[in-house]
């Protein structure tokens, strides 16, 4: 359901409640709360009543599509068109005259019935008294400077007249200063005018200022581009004059309060004036004056005659109507629209207040399915505990089993490795060989000892020998038969102090020199 | 800084209360617009208590008081990951054939000295074996076996030419691969003559008996 949907059911309930228990403070058809643009929540109870009427609203012809209702409200005058692909399909002007919404209300269902309008989106073309029009001069500043001077502006005249929708229209630069117009709207205009659209589903989203489709029709006009004229446009009782330049930039734009068909002639005074105001201040001359009416043949003759023989005056008839057809052709995001700078605040309010909304259903669905996932794994996690508690003697029996097998395994691998890493190695054998094979020629053990140190985890040594040599020969044999067991596998260590080498006493004269040899120490092999 | 809240949570009523079109809606409807923001976020706060005061302490009790048997059901999988059938039987195996490696009971290491001095005869040298008394405490509590020692005298028999190479000979096949029997102390004499003489000691490994 769209928003417009909600507000229409809620604006209808609170009509209900307001047919039920009429406020005490105001008419049921004229809405006081929404004449007042204040936010202050802490009164809405109490001052605000249900700004809806009592009356029933007709039913919408057709289903909805994307046609465009344009509205032009000039100065009492109503007239309504509507618009298909910006060709207008219908059109309907009140014949009475319309001044306050509350009046717009009572007719705005016939002119969408006359219409036949079934789409939403609509434009208004505003003229009148609330609607206030101020021409200033300002210096050319950057265009941040120009904002921050223009928002200080607006918020002094929201101090004294309250909030206001406001834009601002650039007009000619001259002299290093740029003319613009300044378009203020009452919000409070705005919220009741909007109310009273949107009880029927139609959605405003522009509020074009009448000088814009003025300017679309004088960019028209068949003369020379630049050329500058002045165009005077019936609206309702008064009459609007717009000066500019072909194809360029507007000069300037009044509104005389005086009926172009009733007064002509105060009205070509005025005209003249701005003509003169034109010469004066533009530097350049209106070379024609057109008049924008139902029929301005009359008081064209007369706009002749006050303004003199040498200016062009041209009838143009022209309705309300054809100006609503002109706006129809503007881009929707043509820039000097009261709503768009609104209508860009309530659409980030929207966008806000949706993504709160998402993130709460989606914050919520998260949880639920987040939750559930959870009572799912609990489930299954129970169904688990449960059948381990049926298990739970089948588990011990396991457990013991296992922790026998285990310790089984442990003692066996253990024995094993005691069994055959404590044997030990025929290092007596293995050694007498190595020694056997080393003893150099002329040498002869006489006594060998190997003996295993279970407690220093070694293995000692011990051997007798002589070699048949002379001393020095037999010192050099020994240390190289030292050296040698020293480098072999067996890591034989020599004690120092055991080392002995003494001459041997000769038992037969002549027999050569024998030397004894004691040596001991250690083995590093286990 | 009161002010300041003040006004943020005025501006987020509105933003969130908003009924478009009618800035200064009532109250009622403000808040029939903030049902659908609501109905969410106290749905998820009730949840949220529900399952805080409910739901987790239910599930705690229940999960402590099967904690035991979790630890059980953790410990006999500990279990099955510390080891496996086959390596249980593969190490038994090996436990067989280390024990095989033993004397079973003390008195057979006759039979080792007996086979030894066959050995001795049949590589020339005659041999004489004492098997040495095991002491009282001859093995730790925490060992598997023990060690009975003993000690031997060898001569070169008659006729022995090669008696230094018949003795490597010998000792290279004292201590065979499947019995645990080590030779701990060799002792080689040789007389002026040439004649040798060995005396070795031996140790003989025995199983304690379980």
């Amino acid at each position: 359901m769209s928003d417009q949907d909600e507000i229409s059911r809620l604006l209808a309930e609170a009509a209900a409640q307001t047919e039920a228990a009429p406020s005490r403070n105001q008419s049921s058809d004229t809405p006081v709360g929404l004449a007042s643009a204040t936010t202050d929540t802490s009164s809405d109870a109490e001052e605000t009543p249900a700004p809806a009427t009592i009356r029933k609203l007709p039913p919408r012809t057709g289903g909805r599509n994307s046609d465009v209702l344009g509205l032009a409200w000039l100065n009492g005058s109503l007239h309504a068109a509507a618009f298909r692909r910006q060709k207008m399909t219908h059109s309907w002007s009140c014949p009475t005259s319309v001044r306050t919404v509350a009046e717009l209300e009572a007719v705005i269902d016939d002119a969408l019935a006359s219409v036949e309008f079934a789409g939403t989106d609509t434009f208004l073309v505003l003229e009148n008294e609330v609607f206030a029009h101020q021409a200033d001069d300002i210096p050319v500043f950057a265009e941040s400077a120009q904002r921050t001077y223009l928002k200080s502006r607006i918020q002094r005249h929201e101090k004294e007249n309250g909030p206001v929708l406001w834009v601002m229209q650039p007009l000619i630069t001259m002299h290093q200063k740029q003319s613009i117009l300044l378009h203020f709207l009452p919000k409070s205009f705005y919220v009741e005018l909007h109310h009273v659209l949107l009880k029927r589903h139609l959605d405003l989203t522009r509020i074009l200022p009448l000088i814009v489709p003025l300017q679309y029709e004088l960019n028209r006009i068949p003369a020379g581009k630049n050329t500058t004229v002045i165009v005077a446009a019936e609206i309702g009782t008064s009459t609007a004059v717009v000066a500019g330049r072909v194809g360029g930039p507007l000069l300037f734009s009044r509104t005389i309060l005086a009926d172009l068909n009733r007064e002509p002639s105060r009205v070509g005074v005025e005209v003249n004036r701005s003509l003169l105001y034109t010469k004066q201040h533009f530097e350049s001359a209106a070379s024609s004056v057109w008049l924008m009416a139902q029929n301005g043949v009359s008081a064209a003759a007369e706009l002749q005659a006050k303004c003199g023989a040498g200016k062009k005056v041209v009838a143009l008839p022209s309705t309300p109507v054809d100006w609503l057809q002109s706006a129809a052709k503007l881009s929707p995001q043509q820039p000097i629209n009261l709503l768009s700078r609104y209508l860009k605040a309530k659409r980030r309010t929207q966008f806000i207040r949706g993504g709160v909304l998402i993130i709460a259903w989606l914050g919520l669905a998260l949880m639920i399915s987040g939750y559930f996932h959870a009572a799912n794994a609990w489930r299954n996690e129970r169904a688990q505990l449960t059948s381990l508690h049926d298990r739970e003697t089948a588990l011990r029996a396991d457990r013991d089993r296992l922790e026998q097998r285990n310790r089984a395994t442990e003692r066996d691998l253990a024995f094993a490795n005691h069994v055959t890493t404590d044997r030990l190695p025929p290092v007596p054998a293995s050694l007498l060989g190595f020694v056997a094979k080393l003893l150099p020629e002329g040498a002869r053990l006489v006594e060998f000892n190997v003996r295993w140190d279970a407690e220093a985890g070694t293995w000692s040594f011990q051997f007798n020998g002589s070699i048949e040599a002379d001393d020095e020969t037999a010192r050099t044999l020994i240390a190289s038969l030292q050296d040698e067991l020293a480098k072999s596998p067996l890591r034989v260590r020599f004690n120092e102090n055991g080392r002995v080498l003494m001459v041997a006493p000769l038992v037969t004269p002549g027999a050569p020199e024998v030397q004894r040899f004691s040596l001991e120490g250690v083995l590093f092999e286990k | 800084m009161k002010n300041k809240l003040r006004n943020l949570g005025l501006a987020c009523w509105q933003i969130l209360t908003e009924v478009p079109g009618w800035p200064d809606a009532p109250r009622q409807l403000r808040l029939r617009r903030l049902l659908p923001i609501v109905v969410p976020v106290a749905a998820m706060i009730l949840l949220f208590l529900w399952n805080q005061a409910w739901t987790h302490p239910r599930i705690q009790s229940v999960r402590t008081a099967y904690q035991p048997l979790l630890a059980l059901e953790q410990e006999v999988a500990d279990l099955r990951l510390a080891g496996s059938d086959d390596k249980a039987a593969e190490a038994a195996s090996r436990a067989a054939e280390a024990g095989r490696m033993l004397l079973p009971e003390p008195k057979q290491i006759v039979t080792v000295l007996n086979e030894l001095t066959r050995t001795a005869l049949a590589g020339g040298w005659e041999a004489t074996f004492q098997a040495l008394p095991a002491p009282a405490a001859s093995h730790a509590a925490d060992t598997p076996l023990y060690f009975l020692t003993a000690r031997g005298k060898l001569v070169p028999s008659a006729g022995n030419t090669h008696a230094f190479s018949s003795l490597l000979a010998f000792l290279a096949q004292f201590s065979p691969p499947n019995r645990s029997v080590d030779l701990t102390r060799l002792a080689v004499r040789a007389d002026e003559q040439g004649r040798q003489t060995a005396e070795v000691s031996l140790r003989v490994g025995c199983r304690i008996p379980e």
